[in-house]
């Protein structure tokens, strides 16, 4: 037991380049400052979080508002919630807009509470972590102004990445095992995804009723519950990529299958195909943005060099 | 690309070597810390039944309790009470554990329970807004996925807007009559000569290729509003 403990110590105390997670604070940060701009040329901010006596949706508003809320409005929250992504976006004081975003999107939260989605509550959760992580030590305004380019190679605490990479899969097998609905499963005759691309209120193309497809959507409806079912696998498919020794028939029966690529190639593809055929928003967007945290830093600029520090402010290895 | 057989060891450039020394004292907080947090999240999220008797009664509940009650060779009563007392028991031991720090973590609106098209509706519907004159029949002013009736769009197909007219599996949203409340102000406001403004939803439900469509047409969660307009001399 004590073994153990000390090794989760060392793991959440270990430090790592901080590509990854700057990545995943800009895609974040992109994603809500995107949402936002939708939410301000749309005009919508009044109606969403308004009192009814103004002409808005939200009773709470009126009633008991929350206090930032109260404060600032409805245009006064749309603001902070901007204000929030834009700072992760650039990198700018990243922990304060990490703060201001989920408080904001916190009373948003409150203010109409079915027009908040899961992809929101996703996003507070990783602001939360981001409050608390070094993410704009590259790839941000914060080090350009500081050492005067963008990209730095720091070292900083691994926690944060490996925190969203957890969460990132607890969302995905969490969202396996509450699927109740017959039509994910064989004896619901794997209609679910066929189902959905039939929903006017949420299909973006139209599929008719063609044999095909239908069997096509059966099989991926196979293979998003299974995508998601598998996620806890990935964790043990990360442990083998950093321990490669020792291990048994079951880990090496993993690298053989490349698990962790096929899982986040088929993820990523999930993804792209939830963009191009559902009318869902952000979703697949924010969740995307989330996968640099699955990938370590040294391997993420391995595949993409312009992202890590210029060669020559490499601190030289130790 | 990855070799299968004996991969180099993804580490982080500066992870510690057998030698390592010991964590500080700061580290095993900070370790106590966030395995309390993730902890907590995970009693949150946890899977476990949420029923009590008002949703098991809901049509769509109660069709997916028949069919599980046949599969397990019990009464829908009988599986009803059961998943009922392992909803409370779970609820109680949950509220135990992680019920005082997710006070916090609720405030900011976290939640650990991801349901992600968990139902995937066999019954979907088709929003329409619809006004009308006196003596006149209704005309269409918007209509989901109608490219000729796209009256306020840019509005109403905003994904948090969406989620308040989108119904659930049995019944509307609790905003939806404000939603309505606020369509037939607009609408009323843009369109002189309206009187009366409608909201309502047809079943469009997903058939499979070859089964034939329902003849009837049938609505649900339809709402009327009467224009308030100051009588004119």
């Amino acid at each position: 037991m004590k073994r153990r403990w000390l090794a989760l110590v060392r793991l959440l105390d270990e430090r790592e380049a901080a590509t990854s997670l700057a990545c995943v604070r800009l895609l974040v940060g992109a994603c809500v400052v995107v949402d936002g701009l939708h939410i301000l040329l749309r005009g919508v901010a009044p109606v969403l979080w308004g009192s009814p006596e103004d002409g808005g949706l939200s009773p709470l508003m009126a009633d008991d508002p929350p206090w930032l809320a109260a404060a600032v409005g409805p245009e006064g929250i749309l603001a902070l919630y901007l204000l929030g992504g834009a700072s992760l976006f650039l990198g700018l004081v990243p922990r304060a807009g990490a703060l201001v975003l989920l408080l904001a999107s916190a009373d948003i939260s409150r203010l109409l509470a079915h027009g908040d989605r899961g992809i929101d509550v996703m996003i507070r959760l990783i602001a939360l972590i981001l409050v608390f992580s070094r993410s704009g030590a590259t790839l941000s305004l914060d080090a350009k102004l500081r050492t005067g380019r963008f990209r730095r190679a720091t070292l900083i605490p691994a926690w944060p990445r490996l925190l969203i990479l957890l969460q990132l899969l607890w969302c995905y097998f969490s969202a396996g095992h509450n699927k109740s609905g017959d039509s994910w499963y064989p004896w619901g005759r794997l209609e679910a995804v066929w189902n959905v691309l039939h929903d006017p209120h949420f299909s973006a193309i139209d599929v008719g009723q063609s044999v095909v497809v239908y069997h096509l959507s059966q099989l991926l409806t196979l293979g998003t519950v299974l995508f998601e079912w598998t996620a806890p696998l990935m964790l043990v498919a990360l442990y083998d990529a950093r321990n490669p020794e020792g291990a048994g028939r079951f880990r090496r029966a993993l690298r053989r299958l490349r698990f962790r690529w096929v899982w986040m190639a088929t993820g990523m593809t999930f993804h792209l195909g939830l963009a191009a055929t559902l009318w869902i928003g952000i979703f697949p967007y924010a969740m995307l943005a989330l996968y640099p945290s699955l990938v370590p830093p040294e391997r993420l600029e391995a595949w993409f060099p312009w992202l890590g520090a210029p060669r020559a402010t490499r601190a030289a290895p130790a | 690309m990855e070799p299968s057989a004996e991969p180099p060891a993804e580490t982080a450039p500066t992870t510690p070597a057998p030698a390592a020394p010991a964590p500080s004292r700061w580290a095993h907080l900070r370790a106590g810390t966030i395995a309390l947090v993730v902890f907590v999240h995970f009693c949150q999220g946890a899977p476990r039944p949420r029923v009590n008797a008002a949703s098991a009664a809901k049509p769509a509940a109660a069709e997916q309790i028949h069919a599980w009650a046949g599969r397990l060779g019990m009464t829908p009563e009988e599986l009803t009470e059961r998943l009922i007392m392992i909803s409370d028991e779970g609820d109680r031991v949950r509220q135990a554990i992680a019920g005082p720090p997710w006070k916090i973590f609720g405030r900011l609106g976290f939640e650990q329970r991801w349901a992600l098209f968990s139902g995937s509706r066999k019954r979907a519907w088709r929003m329409s807004i619809a006004w009308r004159a006196p003596g006149r029949p209704w005309t269409f002013a918007y209509r989901v996925r109608d490219p000729e009736h796209r009256w306020n769009a840019r509005q109403l197909d905003y994904r948090r807007i969406r989620g308040v007219w989108n119904p659930g599996p049995d019944e509307p949203r609790p905003g939806y009559g404000l939603f309505v409340d606020w369509v037939a102000r607009t609408l009323c406001a843009d369109v002189p000569e309206a009187r009366e403004v409608r909201v309502r939803h047809t079943r469009v439900d997903p058939r499979p290729p070859g089964e034939p469509a329902s003849a009837q047409p049938e609505y649900g969660f339809v709402e009327y509003r009467r224009c308030a307009r100051e009588a004119t001399p």
